[in-house]
């Protein structure tokens, strides 16, 4: 205040209008919509390209696929679920490079908001899996999943009724929860941090003497865009990974 | 906090009832977010160190102990991410 | 927390209500349409991954897995041949080192034997020469003896003939020069 700082209200940072549909309809297209179709349609271009290349040393968007399909086979899914997880690749590809792409929006030029600051994509992402791993769950176990997954085998039966309602609210509610929170915030954070700096800039800007604090905000904008960058990707990996560990719980009772 | 409200109320005169709720937002919304960063921080500097220590003892087991290093450190990071989403709710809403 | 979800319960409430601007106002809440987008697009997403994108990859990644394995295998079995080859190799090299070394043992003691019937034929020529060669001087030595007492008895009879004016025994003074002779070959 004493600069004239004027941080924008933060709907002015989060919410867009739509480009089409009327506002409040529930296909209004908006800002965020087009850069979730914009996630889909650069990697399906990745995955086509690098699919239809089949060279034995690869280079460019095969390198980068593949070797990303790798990373998730053997760091995510042969780690966490051992080798029957391999049949939901699919899921955690696609989990990974959509999550991936619609966080490196946040430093892309010309856009700048990352489509998770929006708690739509997190929760709609959140209740797949949720739905997912609940359906893993049904599949290999039956309707025992339930039992298996609020009353673990091993607990005394007198702890039972403090155990069963912990370990539902742990399993089915506060599971979803806490993915679709916490990839949400993180990027609300990264985006408000990196609002805030730019907004900092900006008012600096002037010929008054606080100018010379100018170079250490955009040193400190510089640093915190590469710092996003690596959030970017470690979220897509933490979300895709617990997506994985919630998963390869619900293949086997646990013991 | 009611106390630094009407502290700073006296300062200013002829404020509103939104102003109130404003300032109130703002102080608890700050305090929120303190108080909830502190159990977290704590948490993933153990954690990691932990980690480092686990990798310096038994570098094989490198790529296991990273493996849960980010699932604990995603674990831990939820309160704190919480705290702040309680932040935005009590400064913006 | 609580307020948290009690914001939460109280927009779900507004939401079942219809009275969405309420909602929209609040920055942490999701709205209907980028959920239906992002439903859309990640649904859309997951079926191409699953049936058109991924399986090319995962099968040029398996066919570079079954290569590099082949390959591996391949030089495992290489390196076996080669093995077993170094080792056949080595136990012959190891059995001509034995032969030779025999044929060199054979060889010495062969040549040890030769060179002792050797040395002991060359002693014992030499042996015969130098008896040979003892018997000759011992002869040559003998001969000159009486050829020098012969002469020796000549000469002292002579001279003494000269000195004395009258013949001198001759038998005496040749047993007295033999005596001489005797004593100064035994000086020498």
């Amino acid at each position: 205040m004493i600069l004239g700082l004027e941080f924008p209200p933060i709907q002015n940072l989060v919410e867009w209008p739509n480009w089409f549909g009327p506002e409040g309809s529930w296909y209004g297209f908006n800002k965020i919509a087009f850069i979730n179709v914009v996630a889909l349609v650069v990697t399906s271009l990745l995955f086509f390209i690098a699919g239809r290349s089949k060279s034995l040393v690869p280079k460019g968007a095969q390198n980068l696929v593949e070797s990303s399909v790798d990373f998730i086979r053997e760091g995510i899914v042969l780690e966490t679920m051992g080798p029957e997880g391999i049949k939901y690749l699919p899921y955690l590809v696609s989990l990974f490079f959509f999550i991936l792409i619609t966080n490196i929006f946040e430093v892309i030029p010309f856009f700048h908001m990352p489509a998770n600051a929006r708690m739509a994509g997190p929760a709609v992402l959140a209740l797949f899996t949720w739905a997912f791993y609940i359906a893993v769950g049904l599949k290999h176990q039956g309707p025992k999943y339930f039992i298996n997954a609020v009353a673990p085998s091993g607990v005394p039966k007198a702890l039972l009724p403090l155990v069963i309602p912990i370990e539902f609210l742990s399993t089915f509610i506060v599971r979803p929860f806490s993915l679709a929170v916490r990839l949400f915030a993180n990027m609300l954070a990264g985006h408000i941090l990196l609002v805030t700096f730019s907004v900092l800039c900006i008012t600096l800007f002037t010929a008054s003497l606080l100018a010379i604090v100018l170079p250490l905000s955009f040193a400190m904008l510089v640093g915190l865009t590469g710092f996003e960058i690596m959030v970017a990707f470690l979220q897509a990996y933490i979300f895709t990974i617990l997506a994985a560990v919630y998963i390869g719980s619900s293949l086997h009772a646990e013991h | 906090m009611s106390i630094l409200a009407q502290a700073a109320a006296t300062a200013a005169e002829g404020l509103q009832k939104a102003d109130y709720q404003a300032i109130n937002g703002a102080t608890n919304a700050g305090l929120a977010y303190g108080l909830a960063a502190i159990g977290p921080g704590i948490g993933i500097g153990y954690l990691v160190g932990q980690s480092v220590q686990a990798m310096a003892r038994q570098p094989e087991a490198a790529g296991m102990v990273r493996t849960t290093m980010f699932l604990g450190i995603a674990f831990t990071e939820a309160l704190a991410l919480i705290g702040f989403v309680v932040f935005i709710l009590l400064k913006f809403v | 927390m609580l307020a948290l979800v009690r914001v939460l319960a109280e927009a779900a409430a507004t939401d079942v209500q219809g009275a969405t601007e309420e909602a929209a106002k609040n920055p942490i809440l999701p709205t209907i349409n980028e959920m239906f987008w992002a439903a859309v697009v990640f649904l859309l997403l997951w079926a191409l991954m699953k049936y058109v994108l991924l399986p090319p990859i995962t099968k040029v990644l398996a066919a570079r897995a079954d290569a590099i394995r082949g390959d591996l295998q391949a030089a495992e079995a290489a390196e076996a041949q080669r093995s077993t080859r170094l080792a056949d190799y080595e136990a012959g090299l190891a059995g001509a080192r034995a032969e030779a070394v025999g044929i060199i043992e054979q060889a010495r003691s062969e040549g040890d034997a030769e060179r002792r019937v050797q040395i002991s034929a060359a002693d014992a020529e030499v042996a015969a020469l130098r008896s040979e060669a003892a018997a000759e001087i011992a002869a040559a030595k003998a001969r000159a003896r009486t050829e020098l007492t012969s002469s020796i008895a000549d000469i002292a009879v002579g001279a003494a003939e000269a000195v004395v004016q009258r013949p001198i025994d001759r038998a005496a003074q040749t047993a007295l020069v033999e005596d001489y002779v005797r004593r100064s070959g035994s000086q020498n």
